[in-house]
């Protein structure tokens, strides 16, 4: 009796949370629905044959297979990463563990613009390796693998601070069950570890490769905006933009906004899938 | 297969766990590593296994049948290892579970599926959860996964069979039930089993032979019997069961006479008695060293009478006695009795001393 | 006797580790030193002189200021929205509750244009505003609103948890030892929450700083006026002053690793404070 009527003394009243829907939905409305409504609304505002033209177009169909050819080195080369550093820094403790770990954050808080910079700073013309790679007719810079460098450094962390959380908090005794019934080294990890982590690993996996598509800032300053060689989605849409081609960037910008929303979805599954919380 | 362990040291970030052990766990017998937490018992157990590598120096050896396996792998040592919290695979079921030491096995040593399924089944119905095959380890109660685990440790068809606190983690009634059982089991594969263990009761009902450990070294093994009633020091005597501790003073002059210290006296030993080797007396008995006590609680509820009393010092002092002696006594809260030890133990320094 | 060889038992330490810290050092370590080296060869001398330009300094001040509004709208609306999935029931919370983490998922120049396209003067909200006398577009405030799009879900994400873990019980006893509901938020919500709060606030901070693709559409990228410090390193580097960009970028990063300093401490703090009670 009396804890239920301080657990409705709890609930705040009605007004008050009428008052706050509206200012949370209000604000959510303005600054992440009313965004998304205006991107599929100016992209299909001609028809969907202007938004097909727009997106089958050459320029727009290489930077499509640019973004995908980016995403396709970056983020497997980043989930092997994630899963060795899964491995030495969940499983096992040692000294600098933690430096190594807040090392591995870094690229998260370092703005995009500077993360294309220091890829100038290494291969651009007056770079470091610049007079070398200018020698031996090396481009980088200004080229798909200055795009793919300053990919792979943007998301680099994605999949191991998913992973290192999450091996550490499994501990390390079912795979010192697995050892003691005989399995090596790499069974262990495939048939133990691996599976345990498979819902983190997904999770880090999609986000990263959001980001590796659809990075901008750092991608800007490597990559030359060459049409139809060094433009990634992203790009693409920035260049139509600019050329007061409104209705085919917002058809680019439609393509991107799919795969943001396909993402959020994958994530929202993953998450009802890992949560224990949310799970029972 | 017997097990030796020579001169094994093992230190964990400068705290030392294990200082330079001897032990052999003969063929064929249940032992059980009891002590207190930290004791270093359950290190042991690692090192036995291979989850733990001894210090390499001063290196030690452990052999197997007299072979030393101190560099030889984890998988190799063909051990059965239960873990405290089972470690069950959480994403397999129960068969698969049980199965996956066949599975991991070389192409060429590897059963066949049949011969898989018919050794998983066999082992399923030997702890009873047959019907259970399909289960994951979170459908299943403690003491089911319990028996999975030993299930799983079982398939590789170990020499030794290792379990750390294997019963640590049930409640009080399933606890013994599988106390029970597990001791039938080892009387029918009898094969070498250790288990590690702080509950004295455990150790005593059901191993062959006891191991007690205390701050990295061991303080005593026998066999129960030995252990119980004739503990080598003050330690085991106290870990074993409840105890009664008086002050006492040594009398070189008269031969190592030994008398309970008087008020302001210095105390060179310490005087053990168990709360069942009291004898009550309603009068002062003429001869002989005795207690004068007053009882403060009677509590009849369990198997035994159990007496709270309090000396002249005000010392608390436990005292047990079955029901038969308690009726023809009639004692009663308030009333003054006195004490006699049918049998004590004397430590000094924390060493027996001959009476 | 066998030496007893020194090694985990859980294979693949050193195997794991050596990898992870080659790729570490290559794509991470390695190019961020020739950042470092860059700068050193400088000079605070050099460093000065670039950083204390009337151009810099206005970016600078732009870019700081804006971040920190977007940061405090953000503060206040996220707890808001943190409030409102974690306390009120109401349909379609799911949909709600993953909509938040869109602006980790989009693409910032989508955001970047699709802002630009509401606020501009013929925009969807620009032309009704434009009559009202406000503009957004390609002034400080737009860029404020493109910082605060991409700033939400930071602090909705870390006072949410911090919400959710609230024991109904404290507030029981506050409540039965008779203080009023606005009293009890007062005294007993707000301070536990409050440090996660300034987690976000300070991580909203920090993305604002730094972000740059959805700003530089809205923004009208006007020198010493609506030029915010990331494209100011952009419009250097066009230049070939390598100098310039690397002193501008060195002066960022000094300030967002304060902030990472401060935010470390922060959740620290509040881990602490809370674990002790």
């Amino acid at each position: 009796m009396e804890q239920e009527r301080y657990r409705r003394a709890l609930r705040a009243p009605r007004p008050v949370n009428i008052l706050i829907g509206f200012l949370a939905l209000g604000f959510i409305g303005l600054f992440l629905v009313l965004p998304l409504i205006v991107v599929f609304s100016e992209a299909f505002r001609q028809g969907l044959q202007v938004w097909w033209k727009s997106i089958s177009d050459p320029d727009a169909l290489s930077a499509i297979r640019l973004t995908l050819l980016v995403a396709l080195i970056v983020v497997p080369l980043n989930t092997i990463f994630g899963l060795t550093a899964g491995w030495a820094l969940g499983k096992f403790r040692f000294k600098g563990r933690s430096f190594l770990i807040t090392l591995i954050d870094l690229p998260f808080s370092i703005s995009p613009v500077i993360s294309g910079l220091i890829f100038i700073l290494l291969f651009g013309t007056y770079g470091w390796f610049g007079p070398w790679l200018t020698a031996h007719h090396i481009q980088i810079i200004f080229s798909v693998p200055g795009i793919v460098l300053a990919t792979l450094f943007v998301t680099f962390p994605f999949v191991a601070r998913e992973l290192i959380p999450l091996m550490s908090e499994q501990g390390t005794e079912e795979e010192q069950a697995a050892l003691t019934l005989g399995a090596g080294g790499w069974q262990t990890f495939r048939r133990i570890t691996l599976p345990n982590v498979k819902w983190g690993l997904l999770y880090g996996i999609i986000l990263c490769n959001a980001r590796a598509m659809g990075e901008f800032g750092a991608v800007s300053v490597v990559s030359g905006h060459i049409r139809g060689e060094t433009n990634t989605l992203p790009l693409h849409a920035e260049i139509l933009y600019n050329e007061y081609n409104f209705t085919a960037a917002f058809a680019v910008a439609s393509l991107l906004t799919l795969l943001a929303l396909v993402t959020l979805i994958v994530k929202t599954i993953v998450e009802m899938k890992n949560d224990p919380r949310r799970r029972s | 297969m017997s097990i030796k362990l020579e001169n094994i040291s093992k230190t964990f970030n400068g705290f030392k766990a294990l200082d330079s052990i001897n032990i052999e766990f003969a063929d064929g017998k249940l032992t059980a590593l009891l002590g207190p937490s930290g004791s270093g018992k359950t290190t042991l157990l690692r090192l036995v296994a291979g989850l733990e590598i001894p210090d390499p120096d001063p290196a030690g050896r452990i052999l197997f049948n007299g072979k030393d396996v101190v560099n030889e792998q984890v998988g190799r040592r063909r051990v059965g290892f239960v873990f405290q919290h089972y470690a069950l695979f959480r994403h397999m079921n129960v068969f698969e579970n049980v199965a996956f030491g066949m599975r991991v096995k070389k192409r060429s040593e590897r059963p066949s599926q049949e011969e898989i399924r018919e050794r998983v089944f066999e082992l399923l119905r030997l702890v009873q959860l047959d019907s259970m095959y399909n289960r994951l380890p979170s459908q299943l109660s403690g003491g089911q996964r319990q028996r999975v685990a030993l299930a799983r440790a079982l398939a590789i068809r170990p020499e030794v069979l290792l379990l750390d606190e294997p019963f640590g983690a049930l409640d009080a009634k399933v606890r013994t039930e599988l106390r029970r059982w597990l001791r039938d089991l080892h009387e029918r594969l009898h094969f070498t089993s250790i288990f590690v263990t702080h509950d004295q009761e455990e150790a005593l009902e059901i191993a062959d032979r006891i191991v007690l450990t205390n701050q990295g070294r061991i303080e005593q093994t026998g066999t129960p019997e030995e252990v119980f009633h004739n503990p080598a020091n003050e330690f085991v005597m106290r870990f074993l069961g409840e105890v009664n501790v008086f002050h006492a003073r040594v009398d070189e002059n008269a031969a190592g006479q030994v008398s309970l210290k008087e008020r302001g006296e210095l105390s060179d030993a310490n005087l053990l008695i168990r709360p069942h080797d009291f004898q009550i007396h309603l009068e002062n008995p003429p001869k002989g060293s005795r207690i004068a006590a007053v009882i403060q609680k009677i509590r009849t509820a369990g198997p035994i009478v159990r007496i709270d009393m309090s000396d002249e010092e005000n010392k608390a002092i436990l005292v047990h006695l079955s029901h038969e002696e308690f009726r023809a006594m009639s004692l009663a809260c308030g009333q003054r009795v006195f004490l006699t030890p049918r049998q004590l133990k004397i430590y000094a320094n924390g060493k027996k001393k001959p009476k | 006797m066998n030496a007893i060889k020194k090694h985990r038992v859980l294979p693949g330490f050193g195997l794991s580790l050596g990898t992870s810290l080659f790729y570490l050092g290559l794509i991470v370590l390695l190019p961020l030193s020739a950042l470092i080296f860059r700068s050193s060869a400088l000079g605070w001398q050099g460093l000065w002189e670039i950083l204390g330009s009337e151009r810099v300094l206005r970016s600078y001040r732009l870019t700081l200021g804006t971040s920190f509004a977007a940061a405090g709208v953000n503060a206040v609306f996220g707890f808001i929205i943190a409030w409102f999935l974690v306390r009120v029931k109401f349909p379609g919370k799911k949909i709600v509750d993953s909509l938040i983490d869109l602006p980790f998922a989009l693409p910032t120049a989508v955001s970047g244009i699709a802002l630009t396209a509401i606020y501009s003067r013929n925009g969807w909200l620009g032309a009704p505003l434009e009559a009202l006398g406000i503009k957004v577009a390609f002034t400080p405030v737009g860029i404020t609103f493109a910082m605060i799009l991409v700033g939400l879900p930071f602090v909705v994400r870390t006072v949410q948890p911090a919400l959710e873990e609230l024991e109904t019980e404290l507030e029981e006893a506050a409540l039965s030892l008779g203080a009023g509901r606005w009293k009890t938020f007062c005294r007993v919500i707000f301070p536990m929450v409050l440090p996660s709060l300034m987690t976000g606030f300070a991580m909203a901070f920090a993305r604002a700083l730094g972000e740059y693709g959805s700003v530089v559409f809205i923004a009208g990228n006007m020198p010493m006026k609506t030029e915010i410090a990331s494209l100011l390193i952009i419009t250097k580097l066009e230049q070939y002053d390598y100098a310039g960009a690397t002193a501008i970028a060195i002066g960022m990063l000094a300030i967002s690793f304060l902030l990472l300093l401060l935010i470390n401490g922060l959740q620290s703090w509040s881990s602490r404070r809370l674990k002790g009670i």
